[in-house]
């Protein structure tokens, strides 16, 4: 294990590496399939822009990125973020990408955000965290629905994705309804 | 009564994976049911907090995942003395 933030049953969560970058990371974001829901699709991918993505979030107080790593083997397979923190009126965005398909199955992504909802609330102290997913992605949707995220708007037809329009549904999770079921 | 629950646990998992419930041993994951993805855990949580009137914490959440855990957890909620 080499310097976990926060430590699972299954996985921990670790500030990203350049190695990291420099390993598979690169490779995921320009899969089709793994980046199907991501906006970042859309432009070409290469090591350097993610090492310049990497690099910007030395400084950036705004977003925490995290590598997910496997406890029993130290594989990182994917990234979960908190992007967009308002300092202010204390909210993020939560976002994620499971790029080693080995890990698709949602048991690890399950893990994952269990463990950055932890970080959002006890850690950084944030009062919500906001998720928005494109409707067909009902992977992500059920996630949120297992963390009881509340679905509180829909955007119709604003993603495109392969070729069609798709709804965005928006949720949010408050600090309190986590803090009532994991006290 | 242990067993009760164990076949109540395996009941929820037959249904929400479509499969007999013999072919659910307590060691049954997502390792070897291929449909076992983040859809039918959801349903698995659901269909467990309504079939044992509990509800579970997000450490419960990653935990239920064969029978042999999801019966360990309902233990470490006390209910086993009034399943």
């Amino acid at each position: 294990m080499y310097n976990p933030y926060i430590v699972g049953k299954q996985i921990y969560l670790r500030h990203p590496t350049e190695e990291d970058v420099r390993g598979k990371w690169h490779e995921w974001f320009s899969d089709e399939e793994t980046t199907k829901y991501l906006e970042s699709r859309f432009w070409p991918n290469s090591k350097e822009s993610q090492l310049a993505f990497y690099n910007s979030l030395q400084m950036d107080r705004n977003k925490l990125v995290l590598s997910i790593v496997m406890l029993s083997s130290d594989e990182h397979f994917g990234v979960i973020s908190l992007n967009n923190i308002n300092w202010v009126h204390r909210f993020g965005d939560i976002g994620i990408v499971i790029g080693e398909k080995t890990y698709c199955n949602g048991v690890y992504a399950i893990e994952a955000y269990s463990l950055i909802l932890k970080i959002a609330f006890l850690r950084l102290n944030l009062l919500n965290v906001k998720a928005g997913y494109c409707v067909a992605n009902k992977s992500s949707g059920a996630i949120l629905e297992l963390f009881k995220f509340k679905t509180v708007g829909m955007y119709k037809k604003l993603f495109m994705v392969d070729g069609k329009k798709e709804d965005c549904v928006v949720n949010y999770l408050d600090k309190e309804t986590w803090l009532n079921r994991n006290s | 009564m242990d067993s009760n629950v164990e076949e109540r646990i395996r009941n929820v998992m037959s249904a929400v994976f479509d499969m007999p419930v013999d072919e659910i041993d307590e060691y049954s994951s997502p390792d070897n049911i291929e449909s076992w993805d983040s859809i039918n855990h959801m349903k698995i949580v659901i269909a467990l907090e309504e079939e044992f009137n509990v509800q579970f914490t997000d450490s419960d959440i990653i935990e239920l995942i064969n029978v042999k855990l999801i019966m360990a957890v309902l233990c470490q909620k006390r209910l086993g003395n009034i399943l």
